[in-house]
This record gives structure tokens, sequence and C-alpha cells, in this order.
């Protein structure tokens, strides 16, 4: 008894893992996709919850900066205000960037504090919600599979600059799924407006740029209900969906999201984006 | 999981019901239950299911060598101010363990602590939402009189699932004195540890080398005799990014001294610790209360009065230095300030400031994200204070019938580096607090409290006004009143937060009612704190023991 003792304490002594500089990983090409397969792989929605006056979201923002920095356009962020945070509380804050959609999404999935987001809505220890320390390992474990479906967007506008309109294509790759929802949501970048930070001096900075804002949805909070019985793999089906266009948002800064998700477990099976106007 | 608490709850019933010999049942009930009003003017805000109740009960069950035993958890939903991530039921906490002469086995659920806990601590406050208890196996052996060794290997507890990281540890204790015989009868007693704690989560990150293996180890002297008791503990971990420390790969320390000189009519407590880095989760991602391994212990005095706990202080893990000091003294009986039946009084004084962080060699900035983070020396202290007060207290029984008890305390609270929500600076708080308690006779007894907080930073002025009548040994009857003024905060001039309660008690049971308003807050209990918000409600608590 006593040699096994022993023998227990020095197999625990030597796990440890003492790490020397650099700490950064130096095989961090290989992750990034070369861009012009990005039809072709699995992509990530990140939907971040977020508030002009919480104060630790910039760092969730610096997340998402970071994680497209490592996987490039493969990562697609939905950013939502919505929330005690991103309420308007002029003069300092006087731009409201709720939107019903938003607030649905955050009631539905129990937000309680922000900064916090869903990984392809993926459900982990009985939550969806992860704090952003963690997207990265998630969003390892996702980014590796095969994608169950392929989505190609195509943005045009309409009725003098009046109306947007999406073209959702969906290349089917897989026979195991017959029901599918499709969300198609408005999110615009390089808004300036305040945001508070706790890591800056003085907190409020008046002229912070804000990405990825959920605008609208195309389709509602919880999108359309697509059947795929009958459909084969590598089959398509395409969708179109209008919008109309409101004087706030600067169309030329507007990307149009669309992704797929399961109806009953809401976990996403794919996602893409397209601006606008792209050059 | 669920479904492996219900196996295990099964087999135990099967088990003891199956035995001739019955063994011996034990355990406890408790239930919590708020049904949730909207007051927007106080903050409180609405709750779409109105109703929300937690609720748990243990049961423990010996027979012979064996202890089984296991909770029942039902948040149904989780109490404002608990952590949502409860909501639901089950059994998250089930074991078997078996004990004979100088060894036992626990395979399941269980708690653990080496020392203070600098190293590793396991245990659950449901007032928190605190719970990071393991689940493995765990070995205790006494290898002789004196010397004892436990080892263990577990995952631990995150909500109603298990955390991703592995522990593994190993503790031994020698109490000097039980070595020999004859060295049991010597007045002082001498005790030293030492303990080892390895944690294992896999590395996922895509763009940092992470440790997969992040070792602590610590060791403790415990000196104590009928005057003095010493006690002194320090701890070292190995790099160990997080998002505590936002991922930075300096090593952390700490340490704490404690001690303790009594004579007859007097006593003065010493005590020192500084922390440095020294956040050790089993999930390296983990926030909140979630997955500690190790505990950092407060030694500033923490009381229960509504007042005394608006500024309270709790152990700062990334970096805190500084120490207390406590004199008490009893003014002899029949004597111009003892009185008939004597009096206590006690002055303590309490400061820690940040730790003094110095560039790391790897950078020319502190705190960055993938680098060494910064460098700062064991005793180095920062200008910055975090928290500081001087407390007075005198206790004094007037008569037969009459007990009184007087607070002064004087409190400095960094708040931007102890909640962590920046922009409010310092709070520099003066409460005083008086409580009374007057026996009306055998059966009858009354308690009043009058305490009021004054600052001009922060929410402002506090009056506290609390009665409380005892019909003995059943019956207790409170109403408090806490008025909010001057307030820079809020348009209102006043807030007024009332509560009634009655509270019944037979043998072991205690069934609690209360209706009214309660401010937010936040609630410390032992060192670690969580922010209570406003409620408007009625409120039904119920214990008991069997």
């Amino acid at each position: 008894m006593k040699a096994s003792v022993y023998i227990a304490f020095i197999v625990i002594f030597i796990s440890c893992d003492k790490i020397e500089p650099p700490f950064k990983e130096t095989n961090n090409n290989q992750n990034i996709v070369d861009t012009n397969s990005f039809y072709n792989s699995q992509k990530i929605l990140i939907e971040e919850f977020t508030g002009h006056r919480c104060g630790n979201c910039p760092r969730a923002h610096e997340k998402i900066e970071e994680l497209k920095g490592i996987y490039s356009n493969k990562i697609i962020a939905v950013s939502i205000h919505a929330g005690f945070f991103a309420e308007p509380l002029p003069p300092n804050y006087p731009n409201d960037f709720r939107t019903n959609v938003g607030n649905e999404l955050y009631s539905f999935f129990g937000v309680q504090s922000t900064p916090i987001g869903l990984i392809n809505r993926k459900k982990i220890n009985d939550t969806y919600l992860i704090n952003y320390e963690n997207w990265s390992v998630v969003i390892s474990d996702i980014i590796t599979q095969s994608p169950a479906f392929l989505i190609n967007v195509t943005p045009s506008i309409i009725n003098d600059s009046n109306t947007i309109n999406a073209k959702v294509i969906i290349k089917v790759k897989t026979d195991s799924i017959n029901n599918i929802r499709l969300s198609v949501f408005l999110t615009e970048d390089s808004i300036i407006s305040s945001q508070t930070d706790y890591s800056h001096s003085p907190t409020l900075i008046s002229n912070y740029v804000h990405n990825n804002v959920l605008r609208a949805s195309f389709n509602g909070t919880w999108g359309t209900e697509i059947t795929l019985i009958n459909k084969s793999i590598n089959d398509t089906v395409i969708r179109n969906f209008t919008l109309n266009v409101n004087s706030l948002w600067k169309l030329k800064n507007c990307k149009i999201v669309a992704f797929i998700y399961d109806p009953d477990i809401f976990y996403v099976y794919q996602v893409e984006e397209k601006k606008l106007f792209d050059k | 999981m669920k479904f492996r608490g219900c196996i295990v709850f099964c087999l135990f019933l099967i088990y003891a019901y199956s035995q001739e010999n019955k063994g011996e049942l034990s355990g406890n009930f408790n239930l919590e239950s708020q049904y949730y009003l909207e007051d927007t003017a106080i903050g409180a805000a609405s709750v779409d299911d109105k109703l929300r109740t937690n609720a748990y009960m243990n049961i423990n069950y010996r027979h012979n060598n064996f202890l089984f035993g296991f909770r029942y958890e039902a948040y149904l939903n989780t109490l404002v101010g608990i952590d949502k991530r409860y909501d639901g039921q089950g059994i998250p906490y089930k074991y078997v363990s078996y004990n004979k002469n100088l060894f036992s086995i626990t395979v399941g659920s269980f708690y653990e602590q080496f020392g203070y806990g600098l190293t590793l601590r396991a245990y659950e406050e449901k007032l928190l939402g605190y719970d990071n208890a393991f689940e493995g196996v765990k070995i205790n052996y006494k290898i002789i009189n004196g010397i004892n060794v436990k080892g263990l290997i577990a995952k631990q507890r995150n909500f109603f699932s298990i955390g991703d990281g592995i522990v593994r540890a190993s503790d031994v204790e020698i109490n000097i004195n039980e070595l020999k015989e004859k060295w049991l009868q010597k007045p002082t007693n001498l005790t030293i540890g030492a303990s080892f704690v390895s944690k294992y989560q896999q590395d996922k990150d895509p763009l940092y080398k992470l440790p997969e293996n992040v070792a602590c180890y610590g060791g403790r002297i415990q000196i104590s005799s009928p005057k003095i008791n010493v006690y002194s503990e320090y701890a070292y971990k190995i790099n160990d990014p997080s998002a505590d420390n936002n991922y930075i790969y300096k090593n952390g320390e700490a340490i704490v001294f404690y001690s303790s000189y009594t004579t007859n009519n007097w006593s003065i407590i010493l005590n020192a610790k500084r922390t440095d880095n020294m956040s050790f989760r089993s999930d390296r991602n983990a926030k909140l209360l979630q997955q500690y391994i190790n505990y950092i212990p407060s030694f500033v005095k923490s009381y229960t009065y509504f007042t005394l706990s608006e500024y309270p202080y709790s152990s700062v893990v990334l970096g805190e230095a500084g120490g207390g000091i406590e004199f008490l003294y009893s003014f002899p009986k029949e004597t111009f300030l003892g009185g008939k039946y004597g009096t206590n009084i006690s002055l303590q004084y309490n400061r820690y400031n940040d730790i003094k962080r110095n560039l790391p060699s790897d950078t020319n900035l502190v705190g960055i994200k993938g680098t060494y983070g910064y460098s700062s020396s064991l005793f180095s202290i920062s200008d910055s204070t975090l928290f500081e007060n001087i407390v007075l207290e005198i206790n004094k029984k007037h008569n037969k019938n009459f007990k009184s008890n007087f607070i002064y305390q004087y409190t400095t609270y960094n708040f931007d580096a102890l909640t962590g929500i920046v922009g409010h600076g310092y709070v520099y708080s003066h409460i005083f607090v008086y409580e009374l308690i007057q026996k009306l006779n055998e059966v009858f007894s009354l308690k009043y409290n009058l305490e009021y907080l004054y600052t001009r930073q922060d929410a402002g002025n506090w009056l506290y006004v609390g009665s409380e009548l005892s019909v003995s040994p059943k019956w207790f009857f409170a109403v408090n009143c806490a008025v909010n003024h001057n307030n820079p905060t809020i348009s209102d001039k006043i807030k007024i937060y009332y509560l009634f309660s009655i509270t019944h008690v037979k043998d072991a049971t205690r069934i609690c009612l209360n209706y009214g308003k309660q401010p937010s807050g936040i609630l410390c209990i032992g060192g670690i704190c969580r922010y209570l918000p406003a409620i408007y409600g009625f409120g039904i608590s119920l214990s008991t023991t069997f």
C-alpha cells in the first residue's frame, strides 16, 4: 500500500507542462482555408449578444476579429444588440440598435449577461450560451466537419433602392435530414456610434466602430421551413426573400447572412454571408 | 448524467431494503420559493414564470462499513440572482464510501479540502449557487498514527453536468505529536502538510500553445498551544493561461498567515495574505463561480447586519496583498467599564492593496494575452488600495433583561476593482449599528436594530430599522425597513424597502414566510460573493433534518 501511495505521488508530480515562449502556435496557417473553396466548406455562425453600454462587450468583438484572423471568412458574425445594456440612454448613447428579432432571440435563449454568444446554436452542457473565451474551443470542433449543406446568396436591389432581394440557393449534401429552417438576416458594418469599454480610459468611446450589427430579418425570427423529402444529395432548393430598406441603414456596408438550422434542436448546419455590393 | 444518478439511487434503495440488519438513514430537506412582483422603482424586474422554487434533499445511509448518499436538486426555475444555468432538476451528487480501520475509499461525488484550500478545496454554498463538487475516486489512508495521506482523481460539477478538466491531487499531513505517544501530552501541537494538484484539459485553442497539464503545489504548518495559534500556508502554480487572467503565462503564488494570542481578558489576532494570479480552475475557460479547484480564504470579518454587508471584502484571486489586526478585550465584571456583567470590546483594522505588476520579460506591456503578462516578486505591493476598514465593536449585557451591541465601521472600498464594474471609483462609508435585545419574560423577547450608513458615493445613505419579536420557542415575527436617501444615481429622493416575516420552528423543522422588498446588493460568504438583484414579492422557505 505504501509503495502504491508513493507511486501515485510520483505520477502526479510529473503531470505538468511548462510552456516556453513563443506562446503562439506556429502552424496557424493550416487552419486558414483557401478563400476560393469557401463555398464548399463548413462555416461558423457566431450570434453574439451585445450592447453599447456593456463595458466588457468589446472583448467579444475583439474575439470575433481574432477568430476571423485564424479562420478568415469561415467565421460569420451577427451582433445582436439586446437587453438592458443595449437600451438607448441619451445623450451619450442615443442610438437604438435593438430589433424585434434580436429581442426575441435574447429572450428565447435566456441571455442573463453580456457578452455571450451562440456558436452554430450548438447546445453544450444544457446551454446554448457560450462565453466568448470558449468560442474558439467550440469552433475548432465544428469547423473540420463535412458540411451537410452549402449555401449561395445573391443579393440585389430593386424598386429604386427601396427593396433588397435575397436569392438563396441551398445545395443538399446529406440524405439524413428531412426538415430544415432557413433564416435570412441583414447586418451592417462600420456603424460609428458610442460604446462603453472598461479597458479604455475614459470608458465611453464616442466613435466606436460597430460591425456585424443585426438590422433586420427577411423572414422573421425563426425563418422559413423547408422540407427536403424527395431531395437527393447535390439537389438544390431556391428561395427568394425581400426586405424593405430602412433609411437608417447604409446599404454599402450591409451584408446578407443566410443560415440553415434544425427546427428541433436549433443547430445551425450551414451559414453563408454576402455583401450587398460586392466589388 | 441524470440517468446515471437514477441508477445509483435505485441500487441504493434495493440494497438498503434487502438488508435484515437495517442501517442508519439521515438527511435534510430545504426549499426556497419566491413569488415575484414587479417594482420598477426599486429595479425589481418582472419574472415570466412568477413563482420560482429551488429545493434539494440530501439522503445518507450508513450500513456497516458502507456509506451511501445522494442529493436531489430542483431549480424550477432558478431563483433570481442564482445562475440560470442551474434550471432543471436531477441528482447531481451521489456517492458510495467504504471505510475500514485506517482506510477509506469514496467513489462518485465528494468534497475535499487541503489545508485552508490554497491548492484545493471543493465545497458547496447554496445561497451563492456555488458547488464545485468532485466526481471521481478518492482514497484516504492513515499510514501510521500521525500521518494521513489523501489522493483523488476526478472531474468537477458544472451545473447539471461535469466539466472538461480532470483533477489529480494528493496530500500528506503529519501531526508530529501523534508520532510518539509521549508527545501527545505536550501542550504545543505541531502539524505540517504538503499537497500537489494537477489538472488536465485538452488544448483545442487554434491560436495559443496552452499547457494541458497544470500543476499547483503547496505546504503548510500549524503550531497551536493553549495561548498561541499560528498557521501559515504557501502555494505555487505553474503557467495557467485562463479566461480569468486574460490568458497570460505567468506563474501564480499565494501565501497566508494567521496567528492569535489569547489570555484571560484579552486576545490579539494578526493575519496577512498575498495572492498573485491564483485563479485555479479545472476548465481554463470557466467564469463566475464555476469549477474552482482552489480557494483563497478571506480574513476580513463578515457581518450579517444589513449596512455592514453593503461593502464586503472578498478575496481577489488575481492579486491582493494585505492583512489585518484585531484586538479584543473583556472588561472584568464589577468594574467601572465592565459593570455587573462585563463588557467586551473589539478593535480591528484591515487593509488590502493590489499587488505591484512590473513589465514581463517578453513584452513591454502589462497583462497582454499570450505573454508572461507581468512580473511581480513575492512581497511587492502597489499603492492602489482595494479595501481598508477600521471597526470598533462593543458588546455589553446591561442587566439580566438587556443586551446590546454597538459597531462603528469606516470603510474604503475600491468599487471598480472589487466588483469589476468600472466608473464608480472609491466608496468611503461610515456605518453605525446598534442592536438591543430585550427579554420581556420567559416567553417573549424583542430585538431592535438601528443602523445607518453614510457615504457620498455609490448608492448614497441607508437607514435601517429592524425589530423582531420572539415567542419562545416556536414563533418569530419580524419587521424590517431600509430607507435609501441621497442616492445620486436615482431621481427619487428616498426609496423604502420593507420586509415582513413570520417564522415557525418545531423540532428540526423551520418554516418562514416573508413579504416585501429587498434591495440589490452583494452577498459574500467565506470570501466568495455574488450579486443579488432587487426583489419584491412573497417568499417561503422550509428546512428540516431527519
